[in-house]
């Protein structure tokens, strides 16, 4: 009797340890004073790059995280075949110099970010990435960090969330191996879909977004990114993106920065517009 | 005196012993020793391979112009690694990401491919072409060794 009460005892407190030690994994949030976020798109060949952008243009001008720091990064594609979207003007007038090309310069580019990278880790803060793509450059990445600062613990303060099983596919197989071990990788539900555990941005319907937007330089934006995914959109043997073929919005790769920074009450597109249009 | 002799006698047979066992553990180290070389260097993995071809599904699909221009090298210390065969890399390539990986004999001719304790995939060398199926994938490579 007295053994079966301590076994009970005993799991009970191995199972308060455990859910609090998994609690504490999960939990870890983004800190706007110390940490980095970096935003990967591959903007090849689907456009809803190009809304995502905008996407998190409009959250970087709302009051409340204008200490955010972060870095966008143009081309981080793997090994899909097709056609690239050229979004440079676009990520000039959405981030301003805040942003680097790894389609055209793959390596001034990494050199810039894993500058980034290590300045943050150094001081302290982790470094969160939103992969809009495939996870090649953010390998490369991860491996420049671990020979430079073997010091810190990468596995712990280095965070990746990927949204799309079709993003997986088209990374190089021993390059999303190597993230998914040496990192904290995190898988979520895709942002494509409604009712999932993360916001589904892609609808179809949705065209008023004018209705909201006031600030002048996004309503630019947000026009620029829909001008230039109505341009690319299915051209040329690119992926046809049939919400936005059909007049509508899909920034579903905008629900990875929604995880990174627990932004829960989002279920949707007018959701975003209702909260951040303003 | 005869006790002399007995010792004398007792320890050149002593010292027989002892030349004639540290002979013989010469000849068994070295025996070893050239066996373990001969297995490693002789794997007929070890060595310099470039993928030639690609099938997706059972599907051919062309390969990447950086992937043509990447020699696999086979280690005999059971790790392999691959790099440019060029000095002249285009600058598409530059930031492709290498990792060591290592391979175990699991049969005659199955390798078993690993990323720390990740399965990778494994290989096959079939009549001195190499054919690599990666673990989760429905993709296989080709690999002709390299002149």
């Amino acid at each position: 009797m007295q053994l079966k009460t301590t076994l009970h005892i005993l799991s009970l407190f191995l199972l308060l340890v455990s859910h609090v030690t998994g609690q504490d994994k999960e939990s870890k949030s983004f800190s706007l004073e110390k940490d980095l976020l970096l935003a990967h798109y591959d903007c090849k060949t689907d456009v809803d790059d190009l809304h995502s952008i905008a996407a998190f243009a409009t959250l970087l001008a709302q009051d409340s995280y204008a200490q955010l720091q972060y870095h966008a990064v143009a081309g981080t594609y793997g090994i899909q075949e097709g056609l690239y979207v050229p979004p440079n003007e676009l990520f000039q007038l959405a981030f301003d110099d805040n942003w680097s090309d790894a389609h055209e310069n793959p390596k001034p580019t990494l050199a810039r970010v894993v500058d980034l990278a290590k300045t943050t880790l150094e001081n302290h803060g982790d470094v969160w990435i939103a992969e809009a793509g495939q996870s090649d450059f953010s390998a490369v990445l991860i491996q420049a960090l671990q020979t430079d600062i073997p010091e810190i613990r990468i596995s712990e303060r280095v965070h990746l969330v990927q949204h799309s099983n079709w993003n997986e596919d088209v990374t190089t197989p021993t390059a999303l191996k190597f993230v998914q071990r040496s990192v904290d990788y995190q898988k979520i539900p895709d942002g494509n879909a409604l009712g999932n555990g993360t916001p589904g941005f892609q609808s179809a319907e949705y065209d008023n977004w004018s209705d909201h937007i006031q600030n002048p330089e996004l309503l630019a934006t947000w026009e620029m990114a829909i001008t230039m995914g109505n341009q690319y959109n299915g051209k040329e043997g690119r992926y046809l993106n049939k919400a936005i073929a059909e007049g509508g919005l899909d920034f579903s790769d905008f629900s990875e920065i929604c995880w990174i920074l627990k932004l829960n009450n989002l279920e949707n597109v007018a959701d975003f517009f209702e909260h951040y249009g303003k | 005196m005869e006790n002399n002799i007995l010792t004398k006698r007792n320890y050149l047979g002593i010292l027989k012993v002892l030349t004639f066992s540290f002979f013989s553990l010469v000849l068994v180290v070295s025996c070893s020793t050239d066996n373990e070389n001969e297995s490693s260097t002789n794997n007929p993995i070890v060595g310099n391979w470039i993928l030639v071809s690609r099938t997706v599904s059972d599907v051919p699909v062309a390969l990447d112009e950086c992937e043509t221009l990447i020699v696999l090298t086979v280690r005999e210390n059971q790790t392999l690694f691959s790099q440019f065969n060029t000095s002249e890399v285009p600058e598409k390539c530059q930031t492709l990401a290498f990792f060591e990986l290592a391979w175990e004999q699991d049969s005659a001719s199955f390798y078993n491919i690993t990323l720390g304790t990740t399965m990778v995939s494994t290989m096959e060398l079939n009549n001195n072409q190499l054919i690599e199926r990666l673990s989760d994938r429905d993709w296989v490579n080709f690999y002709e060794r390299a002149e």
